[in-house]
C-alpha cells in the first residue's frame, strides 16, 4: 500500500491482465487457420494489383503536378520546408551487413530509411550522423533504422546499441524500440541492450539501458521513468558485459551548448529528487523543487521535462494551478513530446 | 448501460480461469508437454516483404511469429476461455494481413500486432448483441473451486477486484478502456487511439478523467480501503 488507492488497484489489475496462460502452445486447427492466412495475402495481392491498374493514371497525374510545381519552385528561388533526411554512414564496419526490404544492400554510401543492420558476433559498427550523433552496433546486434529525419528512430531487435547524442533542436527527437521497451533521449550518451530476461528482474524485460550522460525516458508497460546518468533500468539488473565503445571523436558541425556538467549534474539530482518526491505522493515538495528547477534553469535540458512534471503534479493536486502550467508549457513548446497531454488539461473538463 | 453505449467495456482475463490450472497435479511429464509453435523461418523485415508481395508461402511463417502476440492481446482484454477467443484471434491475424501497409516500423512488430488485436477485441465487444457481464472472468464463481491456499491473501484480492469490477462498471465505458488499456495493459496513448478509434488527445482525456473518476470511487468505497490498507496480495 503507498497511499493511493489507484496505484494498488491498477497493480492488481496489471497481475491479472499478464496472467494469460500458454500462448505458445501449437493451436489446434493450426492448418486451417494458416491456410486462411495464405487466402488473405493472395486476395490483398489481387486487390492491389486492380488497384495498381486505376491508379496508374493517378500516379501520372500526379507526377506532372509535382514536376510542374517543383519547376514552379524553382523558377521561384524558394526554399522548401520539406524534411531533409540525416541518412547515416557506415563509419567504421567490418562484418556489417545491411538490408533493405528483406535484400541485402552494400554497406558504402549512405544508409537508407528502413534498412536493417546486422553485426556479426566479435564485431562491432558504427554509424555517424552529418548532425554529430554517432550510433555504434555492437557484434550480434540487429537494427532497423526507421526513421533518419527529425525524428531518429531506431528499432532494435536483438544486441545492443551505444549513443552518443547530439544537442538535439526543440524538434528532433532520438528514439530506439525494443521488444518492450521504448527509450527517448535528448542529447546524451546511452547504452541499450538485449538479454536473456530475467523474471525477477524488471517484470521479465529483456531490455537493459546504461546512461553514461544526461537523462533518458525509459516507457515500459504504460509508465514512464527518467534514468539520470550514472544511472541503469532496470534498476535490479546487473550491468551488460560489453563496455561502452571508445567512439573516436569526429569533427561535427552541430553546436555545443550544452550546459557544463557539473551544472548538469545538479540539474538532475533536483529533477530526480522532484520525481521521488511525486512518486512519495509530496505533490507539493515536487512542485517546490520543479519550480526551483525552472526558476534557476529556465533554459536548461532538463526544463521542458521540469515542466512536463510540474504540469502532472499540478493535475493532481490544484486544477487552477495545472491549466495555468499546461498553458505556458504550450506556450514555449508548442510542439513538445507532451503537447496533447498539455491541451488536454488546458482544455479542462 | 453497456449495451447502449458507443465504448464497450473491456473485459479481462482472470489468472483464476480455468480454475483447474491452479491446482497441482502429479502426472508424467510427456503428458502435459503441449506442443509448440515451431519457429518462425523468416525474420521480420523478410516476412513483412513477402506478405506485400502476396507470397502466400509466408502465411506460415506470420501464423507461427504473429498468433501468440495476437492470442495474448484477445487473452487479456476477452479472457482465455471466451467462446470468440480462437476466432477473434484469427480475425485479428488477417486483420494484420489486410493493414500491413499501415506499418511503417514505427514501433516493434509486436505491439503493432498487439494493438491490431486489441482493436479487433473492442470492434467485436461493441458489436455483441447481448450483453455479457463485464469482467465476467474476475466477477465469476471461481471461488466455489478455489483451494485452501486460495481462501487467504488471493480470495482477499479476488473480492477486491471484484468491487473494482463494479465501479469501472460504474464510470464510462470510454475512459474505462482508456485506463484498462493504457494504464492495465500498457499500451502507450498513441495504440489506445488507434484501438477506440480515437485521437490522441481524446484518449489522454479520457484516460486522466478515468483515472480520477476511479480513485474518486476508490476513496469513497470503505470496504475497498479496508480492505487495501491490508497491504497489497
Amino acid at each position: 500500500m503507498n497511499g493511493d488507492p489507484l496505484d494498488d488497484i491498477t497493480l492488481l489489475l496489471r497481475q491479472e491482465a499478464s496472467d494469460v496462460g500458454d500462448v505458445e502452445a501449437m493451436p489446434e486447427r493450426r492448418d486451417e487457420a494458416i491456410a486462411k492466412l495464405a487466402g488473405a495475402i493472395s486476395a490483398r495481392a489481387r486487390a492491389r494489383r486492380r488497384g495498381r491498374v486505376l491508379g496508374a493514371l493517378a500516379v501520372a497525374a500526379a507526377a506532372i503536378a509535382v514536376i510542374g510545381g517543383a519547376a514552379y519552385g524553382l523558377r521561384r528561388g524558394g526554399r522548401g520546408e520539406t524534411q531533409t533526411a540525416d541518412l547515416a554512414r557506415v563509419g567504421d564496419g567490418q562484418g556489417v551487413t545491411l538490408f533493405q526490404g528483406g535484400a541485402p544492400i552494400p554497406p558504402d554510401g549512405r544508409v537508407p530509411e528502413g534498412a536493417e543492420l546486422r553485426t556479426a558476433e566479435g564485431s562491432e559498427a558504427r554509424l555517424d550522423f552529418d548532425s554529430g550523433t554517432s550510433v555504434t552496433v555492437g557484434g550480434g546486434a540487429r537494427v532497423r533504422l526507421v526513421e533518419q529525419r527529425k525524428a531518429k528512430r531506431f528499432a532494435l531487435e536483438s544486441g545492443s546499441v551505444f549513443a552518443k547524442v547530439a544537442k538535439l533542436g526543440p524538434e528532433e527527437r532520438f528514439l530506439v524500440a525494443t521488444a518492450d521497451a521504448e527509450i527517448e533521449v535528448r542529447g546524451t550518451a546511452f547504452r541499450v541492450s538485449l538479454v536473456p530476461p530475467d523474471p525477477a528482474c524488471g517484470g521479465g524485460t529483456p531490455t537493459r539501458l546504461e546512461v553514461s550522460e544526461g537523462v533518458v525516458v525509459v516507457r515500459h508497460a504504460g509508465a514512464e521513468v527518467r534514468v539520470p546518468a550514472g544511472d541503469a533500468w532496470p534498476r535490479c539488473a546487473a550491468p551488460v558485459a560489453a563496455t561502452p565503445p571508445k567512439v573516436e571523436p569526429r569533427p561535427t558541425h552541430a553546436p555545443s551548448h550544452a550546459a557544463p556538467a557539473s551544472n548538469l549534474a545538479e540539474q538532475n539530482d533536483l529533477f530526480d529528487a522532484a520525481l521521488r518526491d511525486k512518486r512519495e505522493g509530496r505533490g507539493r515538495a515536487a512542485v517546490a523543487k520543479l519550480d526551483a528547477l525552472l526558476t534557476k534553469h529556465p533554459h536548461g535540458p532538463l526544463a521542458e521535462s521540469a515542466s512536463i512534471e510540474r504540469m502532472r503534479v499540478l493535475a493532481t493536486t490544484d486544477r487552477a494551478r495545472a491549466v495555468s502550467a499546461a498553458r505556458e508549457y504550450l506556450r514555449r513548446w508548442p510542439k513538445g513530446s507532451a503537447r496533447d497531454e498539455a491541451r488536454a488539461i488546458a482544455d479542462g473538463p | 448501460m453497456f449495451s447502449r453505449s458507443r465504448h464497450p467495456t473491456p473485459q479481462m482475463a482472470s489468472r483464476s480461469a480455468p480454475a483447474g490450472r491452479q491446482r497441482l497435479w502429479v502426472v508424467p511429464h510427456d503428458a502435459t508437454a503441449q506442443p509448440r509453435l515451431p519457429a518462425p523461418t523468416l525474420d521480420d523485415s523478410e516476412l513483412l516483404a513477402s506478405i506485400r508481395r502476396g507470397d502466400p508461402d509466408a502465411a506460415t511463417a506470420l501464423h507461427d511469429r504473429l498468433r501468440p502476440v495476437a492470442e495474448r492481446s484477445v487473452r487479456r482484454l476477452l479472457g482465455a476461455s471466451d467462446r470468440d477467443r480462437e476466432d477473434l484471434v484469427q480475425q485479428a491475424m488477417i486483420e494484420v494481413v489486410t493493414t500491413v501497409d499501415r506499418f511503417r516500423g514505427e514501433c516493434p512488430l509486436d505491439a503493432w500486432a498487439s494493438s491490431v488485436a486489441a482493436h479487433v477485441v473492442y470492434k467485436h465487444i461493441r458489436r455483441r448483441v447481448t450483453e455479457r457481464k463485464i469482467f465476467e472472468h474476475l466477477g465469476g464463481a471461481d471461488d466455489a473451486l478455489a483451494t485452501p491456499a486460495d481462501s487467504g491473501a488471493r480470495a482477499a484480492a479476488r473480492s477486491a477486484l471484484r468491487r473494482v469490477v463494479t465501479h469501472l462498471e460504474a464510470i464510462d465505458p470510454a475512459k474505462a478502456w482508456a485506463y484498462v488499456l493504457h494504464d492495465v495493459c500498457g499500451y502507450d496513448l498513441r495504440e489506445v487511439a488507434q484501438i477506440t478509434e480515437s485521437t490522441v488527445a481524446a484518449a489522454q482525456s479520457r484516460l486522466v478523467r478515468g483515472r480520477r473518476e476511479l480513485r474518486d470511487r476508490l476513496l469513497a468505497d470503505p470496504e475497498l480501503s479496508t480492505r487495501m490498507k491490508g497491504g497489497p496480495s
